[in-house]
């Protein structure tokens, strides 16, 4: 219904289909400039570069020249209740221009209401009505931006009465009407599956794999409450490395990625997540009748 | 379905703000106190939505503390976030740069300190000025930060005298009474508990020019005259200012005290506080 063809890659600065990637972080701006072997591609907070100061875009520049980088926004607020902000897309868009992104991804959520904004991913029912009205809005944006747009799903740490489907069926429904992709957190299905008590393997079966434009891998937190937290402040867990197997038995290769966002490492630690990716791509590889 | 999302984000979005509760030097979102109605849609986890309001209270004292390291290093993490509490209830975050919550905090202190309930280090006026001191500081940094590096100023003899010169946005003159600046620079992470104020710089106010420079941010010292110089600058045309300085520094040498005082107007330059020149 609202779908259009999704723009191609810009190939000379699209990831490669098997490439591990890792997020940019101030800490590690000049070793990745300096790293003889770096990671296969960058993946940048997309409002990290959208401020006036120059510093960071210098950055952003020279790493650039070396590496693809990719965009990944978390104030979209795709499923806030305001219209779109026409102004940050216009700055999306020529961000996207001046690294000549591949792709952009932001969240299935919303961020902020009333003019508040709430500097955090935010659920909502899954509901007939938000498929329609966030797949109307994924379709805009990724026509509006002119590249490839992929959605990323939640952790969550609440679910909805209102719900009249589950998490997997909302998003894979969304993102088919939208004709865009998905930016499947492995590690986010883990955890939301863990506090609602789904199973994780279900989840991806649900998905078309194939519509995968990047995955993402992170570290999460386990309270004394037993709730897991999305924390992105340690290393990847065995059973998220298993779940990543498994997406990537059912439809690799996609580009992949090392996300580290707290009490952030020395690079070398965030590479060798990036070398257990492909030990894990390596193995699945090997297992393949 | 807008005014659906409309109304339950309203809803979601004021218990968010709402204030943790402060129990035996931990916050603790208020499970208890959560709208029924909340609660219901949510099918009765309290535990997930206090997640949501813990979170969205942690992200924004972290994005204060980073944005005003010096502050919240001379009070401590604890009361630290509870003026950062006061200042986001009173100007919630809008826009999409996180950094950017931050807008006015220092403003927001001057007008409201000291705030009832918020314990600052010991006693008399000295460290609400010090802490105002702190704040205009850090203010500094993230102004100069938001600038880049301006081209060298076009400045030509001719015309000079009775011209006025032209600011630089990217150069932020800040003066001390403690060595807060040198203080500032050893802060990586936001303390929980106070670090120590150091004594005030015996011989009085110390100046420092904080400038955008191609690789980041350089931080000079100024001496009093450069100091004296800066201020008058700014407020009249060349020949007047340096006039009004050699005045005020009556000297037994005054070839001297002109040689010095042009030397100064020299480094001014260097140091990129000046942008150009405008008819005074």
């Amino acid at each position: 219904m609202f779908a259009t063809p999704a723009p191609p890659a810009s190939p000379a600065r699209a990831p490669r289909q098997d490439g591990v990637g890792v997020g940019l972080r101030p800490a590690h701006y000049r070793e990745l400039a300096e790293i003889e072997v770096g990671p296969d591609y960058l993946e940048i907070i997309t409002e990290n570069f959208l401020g006036p100061a120059p510093a960071p875009r210098r950055h952003l520049a020279r790493l650039a020249a070396r590496y693809p980088i990719v965009l990944h926004g978390v104030s979209l607020n795709l499923l806030g209740h305001e219209p779109l902000d026409e102004a940050y897309l216009d700055q999306v868009a020529r961000l996207a221009d001046d690294v000549d992104a591949a792709f952009v991804s932001d969240h299935l959520c919303w961020t902020g209401a009333h003019g508040v904004s709430h500097h955090d991913l935010l659920p909502t029912p899954h509901t007939e009505a938000l498929v329609d009205f966030a797949a109307t809005r994924a379709a805009y944006v990724q026509r509006r931006l002119g590249r490839r747009f992929a959605l990323e799903n939640l952790s969550s740490y609440v679910t909805f009465a209102a719900s009249t489907m589950d998490e997997a069926t909302f998003y894979r429904r969304v993102v088919d009407a939208a004709g865009c992709g998905f930016m499947l957190d492995v590690n986010n299905v883990y955890v939301s599956s863990q506090n609602h008590g789904f199973d994780p393997h279900g989840y991806l079966a649900a998905l078309d794999l194939g519509r995968v434009v990047q995955v993402h891998l992170a570290g999460h937190t386990r309270q004394p409450d037993g709730l897991i937290i999305d924390t992105h402040d340690q290393p990847i867990c065995d059973d998220v490395w298993a779940l990543y197997a498994a997406a990537w038995r059912r439809g690799g290769p996609f580009p992949t990625l090392i996300e580290w966002d707290a009490r952030i490492p020395p690079l070398a630690v965030v590479m060798a997540e990036a070398a257990r990716a492909r030990t894990v791509q390596g193995a699945v590889a090997e297992a393949a009748p | 379905m807008t005014d659906e999302l409309a109304t339950w984000q309203r809803a979601f979005g004021a218990v968010l703000r709402a204030p943790l509760a402060r129990r035996a030097g931990t916050l603790t979102p208020p499970r208890d106190a959560y709208p029924a109605a909340i609660v219901t849609a949510l099918g009765g986890d309290r535990r997930g939505l206090a997640a949501y309001h813990v979170q969205y209270w942690c992200r924004l004292f972290e994005a204060l503390q980073h944005e005003f390291p010096l502050t919240c290093a001379l009070v401590g993490a604890w009361t630290f976030n509870q003026l950062a509490e006061g200042f986001l209830a009173a100007t919630p975050p809008r826009g999409h740069d996180l950094a950017r919550v931050a807008d006015g905090f220092d403003a927001w202190l001057k007008a409201t300190l000291p705030i009832d309930g918020v314990a600052l280090p010991a006693g008399d006026a000295r460290p609400r000025a010090a802490l105002l001191e702190a704040a205009t500081i850090d203010q500094a940094f993230r102004a100069v930060f938001a600038q880049p590096p301006p081209p060298p100023p076009r400045l030509s003899r001719a015309g000079l005298a009775r011209a006025r010169l032209v600011r630089s946005p990217a150069a932020v003159v800040v003066v001390e009474r403690w060595p807060l600046v040198a203080l500032r620079h050893g802060q990586r992470h936001a303390p929980e508990a106070a670090v120590g104020l150091p004594p005030p710089h015996p011989a009085g106010p110390q100046a420092w020019v904080i400038a955008a420079v191609a690789d980041g941010q350089r931080v000079s010292p100024l001496s009093p005259l450069e100091a004296a110089l800066v201020d008058r600058l700014t407020a009249l045309p060349v020949a007047a200012a340096l006039a009004e300085v050699e005045r005020a520094h009556p000297a037994d040498a005054p070839a001297a005290l002109a040689a010095a005082v042009h030397a100064a107007l020299a480094r001014t330059v260097e140091l990129g506080l000046w942008t150009g020149a405008a008819p005074g």
